[in-house]
């Protein structure tokens, strides 16, 4: 039964019934990230941080599948296995300290998860789609891998919506707030976390903005609403040094923008852009380029990512008009 | 010389690329690039871990938790 957690939930589990539970995985964790294998009632089976090769991935959950058999998981002491690489690099074993789990209570009908909060009525919530392209401008086959496409969902809070209103209230063409532009642009890259051009999570990291402008010029009315027409040019970019470890990251990402807002009184109707552009990517300890073994090795470290190619992008941004999760 | 600069810009608007200004247009150039059966969405992540843990306990299965982002932000990204 697969479930993903931000580390930030498993690092600082919130009060109530999933706080607890998400303490008691949290409890045993090696590292800040990781994969964890629990049991029905909540009790962490097994950490593992990395694997000595991609064979070991399968070994790992049959053997904890198999530890999962073994234990009846509502009497006994579950000792935490904790490996820093499956089989090869074991830690000590974390204690089961019996603490009280409540009993597993689902969230009512007018709750929310604390993994998907309520959004606020009006949040325009998009999707942004981006896949690299060959030399021949054809898309890129393997979509597994985040440097070559990614899905992404990202909200744009009704704060941002009403500078546009605002702008768009003269009735002729404006440039986006820059707040706006920022926000949409930000979600435009392929890549890990990490490497996010605009807004970056990494505190060491520089970053640039070479040319962050869209601009909307009137079109047709839309019912008592009117449509925008975009168009611009992003041109951002980010990199780092980490001189203790050699790991480094350069990413940069040019842009033609094109598309349209649909304006609906003092919000965002639906929204939709088109981005065609070059990206380059390099990210990770030029090392690992040297070191041989597969990535599953060092999962948290990374892999060495060097890519330099055409890109595409769409969003697409309707609003929330109901409670949705 | 009006009629010649007529014809090139009608020859002109008819090989510019089409703008992206409506959302059927738009959805066109998405499919393009869309991939449809990536093997990560074959997996049917659940968020939340109160249900992971009803799921387990109606099949007998474990869970298995993928815990990531060990930044100070809120975003989907991994």
């Amino acid at each position: 039964m697969p479930v993903a957690l931000k580390a930030a939930l498993v690092n600082n589990p919130p009060a109530g019934i999933e706080g607890a539970f998400i303490r008691e995985i949290s409890r045993s964790k090696p590292a800040p990230q990781g994969i964890c294998v629990a049991n029905s009632s909540g009790k962490a089976l097994a950490w593992v941080l990395g694997f000595d090769n991609n064979a070991q991935v399968p070994k790992f959950l049959n053997h904890c599948l198999s530890r999962n058999k073994e234990i009846d998981s509502s009497k006994a002491t579950v000792p935490t296995e904790r490996f820093r690489l499956f089989p090869s690099r074991p830690l000590p074993a974390a204690p089961d300290i019996n603490a009280k789990l409540p009993p597993l209570v689902m969230h009512g009908k007018n709750e929310y998860c604390v993994a998907t909060p309520e959004k606020e009525q009006g949040t325009l919530v998009a999707k942004v789609w981006g896949r690299r392209l060959d030399k021949d401008k054809v898309p890129i086959k393997n979509c597994v891998l985040q440097e070559n496409y990614i899905e992404d969902v990202f909200d744009i809070s009704n704060l941002l919506q009403q500078e546009v209103v605002v702008l768009a209230k003269k009735n002729k063409s404006f440039r986006l707030p820059e707040s706006f532009v920022k926000q949409v642009v930000s979600y435009a890259y392929l890549g890990q976390l990490d490497v996010r051009p605009v807004y970056s999570p990494v505190p060491e990291a520089r970053s640039k903005e070479h040319h962050l402008e869209l601009w909307a010029e009137p079109s047709i009315m839309k019912g008592k609403g009117r449509r925008w027409i975009i168009k611009g040019k992003s041109d951002v970019e980010t990199s780092r040094l980490t001189p203790e470890n050699g790991a480094q990251s350069h990413h940069r990402i040019s842009l033609n923008w094109e598309g349209y807002i649909d304006l609906s009184g003092e919000n965002i109707a639906q929204l939709g852009l088109w981005a065609t552009g070059q990206e380059q990517l390099q990210w990770g300890n030029r090392n690992l380029q040297l070191i041989k073994e597969p990535a599953v090795t060092h999962l948290m470290a990374g892999r060495y990512i060097n890519v330099d190619s055409p890109v595409r992008y769409g969003i697409i941004g309707k609003p929330v008009i109901k409670k949705e999760k | 010389m009006a009629k010649f600069i007529l014809f090139l810009i009608f020859v002109f608007g008819l090989t510019a690329a089409p703008r992206i200004d409506s959302p059927r247009k738009l959805e066109r150039q998405i499919k393009a690039i869309r991939a449809d059966d990536v093997s990560w969405r074959k997996i049917a992540w659940k968020s939340c871990l109160l249900e992971g843990l009803s799921e387990a306990r109606k099949t007998g299965k474990p869970l298995i938790l993928w815990c990531y982002i060990d930044r100070p932000i809120d975003d989907t990204r991994c």
